[in-house]
């Protein structure tokens, strides 16, 4: 394991203005060969890459504006620029490298910045279903926390992988990961729940992935990934519907047909379908496209170097393939990673929506959907736009009522730093080059989600208002700790009113808890700061 | 019983899955025992449309009963 210190990941593109002095880029029209065109053109021009002859891509150096413009209408050529410079921003200061001997190999994982998702804690605490041919427990799988499944299908009892397609798949999401073996995975400290619905053929039936469906959501499943696809099935889509419902969240591949037609499950609404990209980030040439697909990841792409993607097979080696089967996983693992560092279901699914890198027609299109995943923009936004944002209520509600109890200078500011804290988190941390691990992913959320991170049997009593009012029983009337209940309170109320749903009421019971609990919050707080004015007056 | 014909490919998909191309571009998905030997060859399908869901996904699966070389040319029929 080790840091690259100077790497910046990608999370936004800033796109810098072109100089006369930069090269320019010749689009030769298709079919063009180097020589003829440097000759016809009279320019020394060079192939960008030695793979872009089949596109016609080349450069040139040391070009006027006016030759270019001239350029651009030579019947040769389909277009020519100046070369754009784009610079890597991020709010991220470091890539973390994991120790994997393969995972300089994995694009893949590159190309979605995996590395984000790992800094809020990797999934940890999420539960993916893997509805597949099951998974087999490979070396490189031996770190990874997988569930007793089950196995639907017929003569076959456990869940034991022997067609390799489940294990590969799992493996993507994850694999474990900095163990000096293999490969990474998107999400390596989620679990993983193996529900075997396809034999060794790589079949199943309908009724037993509708069966699959409602089990993974009995067992507490988070995400269902669904790398499989075919007719349409009344059964599977009621299944659908109760699990997502439930809030679950669906993950499906778009279809390996390379023509339009989202495949079935992929198609229904509500479920997130995947279609697939190469390492070029272009649709991949077998990946099925249409109206229904939602998002776009890297399936792999064989017919380019090294194009593939790399993952654990069942034959204790490590296998390139290539699918919307592929695609999917590394979505279901985005989805763990967001949900793992507190994103709720709705607000994981719109992230990984809105951050996607836009790729096609501008704008969503039914080749890439909203676009390519980009899990560093979805942590990121979750990180500063989200808990940054609570930070800075939870400290101003605090300033606000530590002024009216009269607090000044460092206890103010403590009162303060508290309140941020207790409502937004420390959510710098994971921004900064420090080694992925529970402590800084737990310390990135709310204060009022620490306890049930560690004891997660009592959720309803965590958030609540019931840690703030014992704090301000004990704290409150103390004029050198008092600052602890006051910014503690009003930071919980924030994140109590900032919450989608309270855990195990449902509906509107649910938000009345946690606008009561909030209100409670408050009034500890400003029963604090009535103590201390009072004792300042005194 | 109906008859499918086109060329036998193990495509490039996951670990690999049997398919037929048919004349007109569409990749049947083929369920069952599938000799390795006819890959690449045209061949003649006897199989029933199939509700079976899988991770190839290149097409409409066939639950193939019976496979061989290719009888005759043409594409889909039914016999």
């Amino acid at each position: 394991m080790k840091w690259l210190g100077t790497t910046v990941v990608l999370a936004w593109s800033i796109h810098l203005p072109a100089f006369a002095a930069d090269p320019a880029v010749v689009d030769l029209v298709d079919g063009t060969s180097l020589h003829t065109a440097s000759s016809a053109l009279n320019l020394p021009l060079q192939w960008v890459h030695e793979n872009t002859e089949d596109d016609g891509l080349t450069t040139v150096e040391d070009i006027s504006d006016k030759a270019l413009e001239s350029l651009s209408k030579h019947p040769l050529v389909e277009a020519a620029e100046r070369s754009q410079v784009y610079q890597a921003s991020s709010v991220f200061w470091g890539e973390w490298t994991p120790n994997d001997p393969l995972y300089p190999k994995q694009w893949n994982l590159h190309r979605i910045h995996a590395a984000s998702g790992w800094q809020v804690g990797g999934g940890q605490g999420i539960t993916v279903a893997i509805i597949d041919t099951g998974i087999r427990a490979i070396p490189d799988l031996e770190g990874t926390s997988i569930l007793d499944g089950i196995s639907f299908v017929e003569n076959t009892k456990d869940t034991t992988d022997n067609n390799g397609h489940g294990t590969h798949v799992a493996g993507t999401i994850a694999q474990t990961t900095d163990n000096e073996i293999g490969v990474a995975g998107v999400a390596p400290n989620s679990t993983l729940l193996p529900i075997k619905v396809l034999g060794a053929d790589g079949f199943g039936r309908s009724e037993w992935i509708a069966a699959a469906i409602d089990e993974a959501c009995d067992r507490g499943a988070n995400v269902l990934n669904l790398s499989l696809g075919g007719p349409q099935s009344e059964v599977v889509s009621i299944a659908v519907q109760k699990a997502l419902k439930r809030g679950v969240l669906i993950v499906a591949a778009a279809g390996n047909t390379g023509q339009e037609g989202v495949q079935f499950p992929a198609a229904l609404p509500g479920v997130l379908a995947v279609s697939a990209v190469g390492p070029g980030d272009e649709l991949a040439p077998y990946s099925t496209w249409g109206s229904s697909v939602a998002i776009s990841a890297p399936g792999g792409d064989k017919s380019k170097p090294d194009g593939g993607i790399l993952q654990g097979t069942i034959d204790n080696d490590f296998g390139a393939f290539q699918g919307t089967s592929m695609a999917a996983p590394h979505v279901s693992g985005a989805l763990a990673a967001l949900l793992g560092a507190g994103a709720s279901p709705d607000q994981a699914r719109q992230l990984l929506l809105a951050t996607a890198t836009d790729l096609g027609e501008p704008g969503p299109d039914p080749h890439f959907g909203q676009g390519r995943l980009d899990l560093a923009a979805a942590v990121g936004n979750l990180l500063i736009n989200h808990r940054g944002w609570l930070f800075f209520l939870g400290a101003l509600l605090t300033l606000g009522v530590s002024w009216i109890g009269r607090f000044k200078g460092a206890r103010q500011m403590l009162a303060v730093g508290v309140g941020g804290l207790s409502a937004g988190g420390a959510f710098f941390l994971p921004l900064l080059p420090l080694r992925p691990g529970l402590w800084t992913a737990t310390l990135a959320q709310p204060f009022i989600a620490w306890p049930g991170l560690v004891l997660p049997w009592f959720q309803l009593i965590w958030y609540s208002a019931f840690i703030p009012f014992a704090l301000t029983f004990v704290l409150g009337p103390t004029k050198r700790l008092c600052w602890i209940p006051m910014g503690g309170a009003c930071g919980a109320a924030i994140a109590l009113v900032h919450l989608d749903q309270a855990p195990v009421l449902p509906g509107m019971l649910g938000t009345s808890w946690l606008f009561f609990n909030a209100a409670i919050c408050l009034f500890c707080a400003l029963a604090v700061a009535g103590i201390q004015k009072q004792t300042e007056s005194a | 019983m109906k008859r499918f014909e086109g060329t036998l490919l193990f495509a490039d998909i996951g670990p690999g899955a049997w398919v037929l191309e048919t004349p007109q571009g569409t990749r049947l998905s083929l369920q069952g025992n599938i000799p390795a030997a006819l890959s690449g060859q045209s061949v003649t399908v006897w199989g029933e449309p199939s509700d079976a869901m899988g991770f190839a996904m290149t097409g409409p699966t066939i639950k193939v009963a019976r496979i061989g070389p290719q009888q005759s040319g043409g594409s889909v029929t039914e016999s």
